[in-house]
């Protein structure tokens, strides 16, 4: 059982770990990305939208 | 300190044959088809082959020399290369692309894999397929002029305004879809049309290759099949006129004849077993259709070649003869 | 100790050219040498991040999720290093394009990180990553060189071969490249490899070059694999007995 807890366990742990630091990442940088790199979808609904005025 | 007793394992045989007596065969073979691309293109054919052949013997000797390798220029296997990559070559190339062309095929292709008899592909067919970089030059096909026109300044560096004066071949006319009506089949025959320097004439090209088979240098079974294959096909895919026309334009157009019997046949890259010959053969020729056809260049047997040249290992092991008594 | 492992890793155990690892990105991204440069230090950046922390957790990595552990690090470090291009150079992130994120299956990190840093103190391990870095770096710059050169007459970006040179569309394609690499391949192994003096009369003088050639490299490397099996086979008994008690 204790075999079990610690490898597995270490895995859990590495990934959280990982993926904290990512999204702390995300927070700094998902803004900028945005800008240079709109999703389709969401900008072309805008640009109808600005169209209408 | 040179060696006259041989050391040797049983069994030991005597014979003239070597390297150098297949190459001079060859040679021989290929001179009418030369002298006749020298009367109709002019002397800057003859120039261009000059270029092609020093280049090759030039490129080897140095190789070897670099490298503290034994010289095998002597053997005349880069002379051979020389001539089949210039006769792959329209006449009015610029004269760098045949030195270019040169390294590529001895430096690369033929000693970086070892040298004769070890090359992956045929050297001068992957060095004309390289040269396609340039497809300016290497598609500009000069008209034929004979000895009484104009001719090309024999030794000019580069011909300026070839696209005024280039000419199609009779597979480029082909491939646009309607049937050559300027060059008879009879034309073809004897090489009275535009190409590159040594595939025009088909009567020569096959002499030369009937003295190969006399000799004994290569068997039938390569050019046979190619040909008869591309022939088959060639009746069947017909797109206008006579079915017995058509396969004509196709087996005397383009390189065939050069590609069946002087290429194709090389030792280091056919098939050693007669059953694989001929699927050798037939697979060449197969491919040169569906290239001709479905494929971007007028002119593929190339391409068809080299191909399947890197599958000779695959279809000498599947046509291995079973040993007396051995497992099937 | 350190300049020994930077010469290593540019010459004789160059990842790309004598390790052949990382062969991906040095045929796609080669086309010209700034596309090359990024795609080399993003690499290296990587390589740098995980060689330190997977030397710093080696002893708490459990050897049966080792693979694991390690992939989901590096693939960490990649998306991280992937966002802040993405961000802050965004032309850059544009031009390397999917090769960014392809950097986790590049075999050189999770090579270097199984052989050296899962094995090796964090000086080490970073030295290790840096020589690896910037060998693999150096690398890629020399074949983009040579394909930019000869296939567009330019260096990044500026014209070197004049005007009128026509450019040969054989090197950007990836069958140049094929070759390129080739070639540098055989040259690199011929420079690194340092074969005996044959007689020339001797019959067997040219087989006798390969063979010689290769049986130099061979010591290098054994004392380093036979060390990683007796520690393998030491890790092993420990886990036996702790699973026993």
């Amino acid at each position: 059982m204790k075999y079990y807890l610690r490898t597995a366990g270490t895995l859990i742990i590495i990934t959280v770990c990982v993926v904290l630091m990512l999204s702390v990442i995300n927070l700094f940088t998902s803004d900028l990305i945005e800008e240079h790199e709109p999703d389709s979808v969401a900008s072309a609904s805008v640009e109808v939208t600005e169209n209408d005025d | 300190m040179n060696n006259d007793l041989i050391f040797s394992p049983s069994p030991h045989i005597k014979t003239p044959n070597n390297s150098r007596v297949l190459m001079i065969d060859v040679l021989v073979a290929l001179t009418p088809a030369l002298i006749w691309g020298v009367i109709v293109f002019g002397p800057r054919a003859l120039t261009v082959v000059t270029v092609s052949i020093l280049s090759c013997v030039i490129f080897e000797t140095l190789f070897r020399l670099i490298l503290k390798r034994p010289q095998t220029i002597l053997d005349f296997s880069a002379v051979v290369t020389g001539l089949l990559l210039a006769f792959n070559l329209p006449a009015s190339v610029p004269l760098w692309i045949p030195i270019v062309g040169a390294f590529f095929a001895i430096v690369i292709v033929k000693q970086l894999f070892g040298g004769i008899g070890k090359n992956i592909m045929n050297p001068a067919l992957a060095a004309r397929v390289f040269l396609y970089s340039w497809s300016k030059h290497m598609t500009a096909f000069p008209e034929p002029s004979f000895l009484n026109g104009e001719h090309m300044p024999a030794f000019a560096i580069s011909i300026n305004n070839i696209d005024a004066t280039a000419s199609a071949t009779p597979l480029t006319v082909i491939k646009q879809g309607a049937i050559p009506s300027d060059t008879s089949i009879f034309d073809m025959l004897i090489g009275n049309c535009a190409g590159t320097i040594g595939e025009i004439s088909a009567v020569l090209l096959i002499l030369g290759g009937l003295f190969l088979l006399a000799r004994k240098v290569i068997t039938w079974h390569i050019p046979v099949t190619f040909i008869g294959t591309v022939a088959v096909l060639a009746f069947l895919k017909n797109i206008s006129g006579s079915s017995i026309d058509f396969m004509l334009y196709e087996i005397l157009g383009g390189g065939l004849m050069l590609g069946a019997f002087f290429m194709a046949t090389d030792y280091a890259t056919s098939p050693v077993t007669k059953t694989g010959r001929l699927i050798y053969g037939a697979g060449c020729g197969l491919l040169t259709v569906l290239f001709r056809f479905y494929g971007g260049y007028a002119e593929s047997v190339s391409f068809a070649i080299l191909i399947m040249n890197l599958l000779v290992w695959y279809i000498d092991r599947f046509t291995k003869p079973v040993r007396f008594g051995g497992k099937n | 100790m350190m300049i020994k492992q930077l010469k290593e890793g540019v010459l004789d155990n160059n990842p790309l050219l004598i390790q052949l690892l990382g062969i991906c990105p040095a045929l796609a991204m080669t086309t010209n040498v700034s596309n090359a440069l990024g795609i080399g230090i993003a690499t290296m950046v990587v390589l740098l991040l995980s060689n330190l922390f997977i030397s710093l957790l080696r002893k708490l990595i459990p050897n049966e999720i080792r693979i694991a552990a390690y992939i989901v690090i590096i693939a960490g470090f990649v998306s991280a290093v992937e966002m802040l291009i993405k961000a802050y150079l965004p032309e850059l992130g544009r031009s390397l394009g999917i090769f960014l994120p392809l950097i986790v299956v590049n075999c050189i990190i999770l090579g270097r990180a199984e052989t050296f840093a899962s094995k090796n103190k964090v000086l080490p391990s970073l030295m290790d990553g840096f020589a690896m870095g910037f060998g693999f770096t150096f690398a890629l710059i020399v074949v983009a060189s040579i394909r930019e050169i000869i296939g567009a007459g330019t260096w990044f970006g500026v014209n070197v071969l004049g005007e009128s040179y026509q450019s040969v569309l054989f090197f950007i394609m990836p069958s140049g490249a094929f070759i390129t690499l080739g070639c540098l391949v055989a040259l690199m192994k011929k420079l690194t490899s340092f074969p005996k003096k044959v007689p020339k009369n001797s019959i067997e003088s040219l087989e006798s070059e390969s063979v010689t050639a290769e049986k130099v490299e061979e010591p290098v490397e054994i004392p380093a694999e036979e060390e990683v099996i007796v520690e393998e086979i030491k890790e092993e008994v420990e886990v036996a007995e702790k699973n026993d008690n």
